[in-house]
């Protein structure tokens, strides 16, 4: 697992400089709307696209069948990627949270926002990382998209029916990141199996 | 003598392509060619070897093991050179040598450092900056930077040009001087492994035509030549394949067959060509 994590790691180092630039974007745009809630959403999604991005890079590489050569294990290779995205959007979350609070909003909000995104971007990595290992990157890419949009339409639909505003949910927004997490665990599962039948 | 790989009827089947009842044996401390024309098998070969797809059917031991079912560290001993260099383009040599000793337990970072500087690799420049032969050679040193007993080599020469592929055949007569190490190389080029083999294994349409010493089976047939009436007079039997050129015919037949006519050493690629040649006739 280590050896796959510094892989990861190494190969976002290589984009670390457009990464940081991003984010230094972001920021200033939600500095000047003073809400620090666009940086946070915006860069906690991104956490989530950090393993999608050195999945791609693998595929190109072929990478992934000579790690599969060394003392390394199938379940290894699977969960990998859902450690660097969980550490990933941990990260951004932190950083969104001492963003937010450098703008100026509470604590409180800026914790709640954290937590809803975090939730959301652990819920997307585990719908879309099962789909990448089951189609790879390229096919993966347009099934994830269809299957966002239409989550998304399905929830505001459901909130609409039921006469639900957003604001009413952020009491409940500190307890969505178990909710995420579980998501995850479920994928892993997914996941694992994909990995055990997979050939190199 | 124990062998580092035992294969029997090692089959895999593809919708397109099927590996049929590929069988050999490597005896440790020596080198064995895989040969046979692109797409024959020779990679799926390699790959069930290593574990990296299940075969239908057969039974594999590498270095004692079943590939499929063997615990991870078992590959620690194995040293591998895919047809392509495998890094990200972004890594440098220090990248590949963090990620391999984060990797393998006996990894040498002092040996791989040595082994790319005796390359001619630049710690720091990029993979996408190497050259195929600088690529190759990458692979060649992360392959023999953490103490494997056993090389799997799968086209390791093709888009070398003949100094590096002389260099390369160099390394692996070097790393089986210890007779418990021993290496499956696989290439169409066959001049190479003429010169570096102790074994040849044929693969053609995925099925392994001849598994045999190299030096028996180079004693074993001779090149022919004659008149089409000539060659037609040999025993069909021990007839390999039939070339019909302006001049007159040449044959592959076995050593003794060869009923009075003039004859030519026949060397592996002969071998090989007559084969496949026989075969589509």
């Amino acid at each position: 697992m280590k050896a796959l994590l510094i892989k990861d790691l190494l190969i976002l180092k290589g984009q670390s400089k457009s990464l940081l630039l991003v984010l230094a974007v972001w920021f200033v745009i939600s500095f000047i709307n003073g809400s620090g809630l666009f940086f946070m959403v915006l860069s906690i999604i991104y956490g989530m696209l950090l393993p999608l991005t050195t999945l791609s890079i693998d595929e190109k590489s072929g990478v992934e069948r000579y790690m599969m050569s060394a003392p390394v294990t199938r379940a290894e290779l699977a969960l990998s990627r859902y450690v660097l995205g969980v550490i990933g959007i941990a990260a951004l979350s932190a950083l969104g949270v001492a963003a937010s609070l450098v703008i100026g909003d509470g604590l409180r909000e800026a914790l709640g926002g954290a937590a809803a995104c975090f939730s959301i971007a652990a819920l997307l990595l585990g719908v879309t990382l099962p789909l990448v290992y089951k189609f790879g990157t390229e096919k993966a890419r347009v099934i994830s998209i269809v299957v966002y949009v239409v989550t998304f339409l399905a929830v505001g639909f459901i909130a609409s029916r039921l006469g639900i505003e957003l604001d009413e949910l952020t009491g409940v927004f500190f307890a969505l990141p178990l909710l995420g997490l579980a998501g995850l665990a479920a994928s892993v599962v997914v996941s694992l199996g994909i990995y055990k039948k997979r050939e190199f | 003598m124990v062998n580092a790989m035992e294969v029997r009827g090692l089959t895999k089947r593809y919708e397109r392509f099927s590996l049929d009842a590929v069988s050999f044996t490597l005896p440790s401390g020596c080198i064995m060619g895989l040969i046979g024309e692109n797409g024959a098998g020779k990679s799926t070969t390699i790959r069930l070897l290593l574990g990296l797809a299940k075969r239908s059917g057969g039974e594999v031991r590498v270095l004692g093991e079943d590939p499929e079912t063997a615990e991870p560290k078992f590959r620690e001993e194995l040293g591998v050179v895919m047809d392509e260099c495998p890094f990200p383009e972004s890594f440098s040599c220090r990248d590949v040598g963090r990620v391999l000793a984060a990797a393998y337990r006996h990894f040498e970072p002092e040996e791989f450092a040595k082994m790319c500087e005796s390359f001619g690799l630049d710690n720091k420049q990029r993979i996408n900056d190497y050259s195929r032969g600088m690529k190759m050679k990458l692979s060649i040193a992360a392959a023999l930077s953490h103490g494997a007993r056993l090389l799997l080599l799968d086209e390791p020469t093709s888009g070398l040009d003949p100094v590096a592929r002389d260099e390369l055949l160099d390394i692996l007569l070097d790393f089986i001087q210890d007779e418990r190490r021993s290496v499956l190389i696989s290439s169409h080029i066959l001049s190479d492994l003429e010169k570096a083999c102790d074994y040849i294994t044929f693969i053609h349409k995925g099925r392994s035509i001849f598994s045999e010493e190299k030096d028996l089976l180079l004693d074993k047939y001779v090149l022919a030549k004659g008149s089409e009436r000539e060659i037609a007079a040999l025993d069909p039997d021990r007839v390999v394949g039939v070339r019909r050129g302006q001049f007159g015919c040449e044959a592959l037949v076995e050593r003794g067959a060869e009923g009075g006519l003039v004859t030519e050493r026949a060397g592996i690629e002969d071998i090989m060509l007559y084969y496949i040649k026989g075969d589509a006739e």
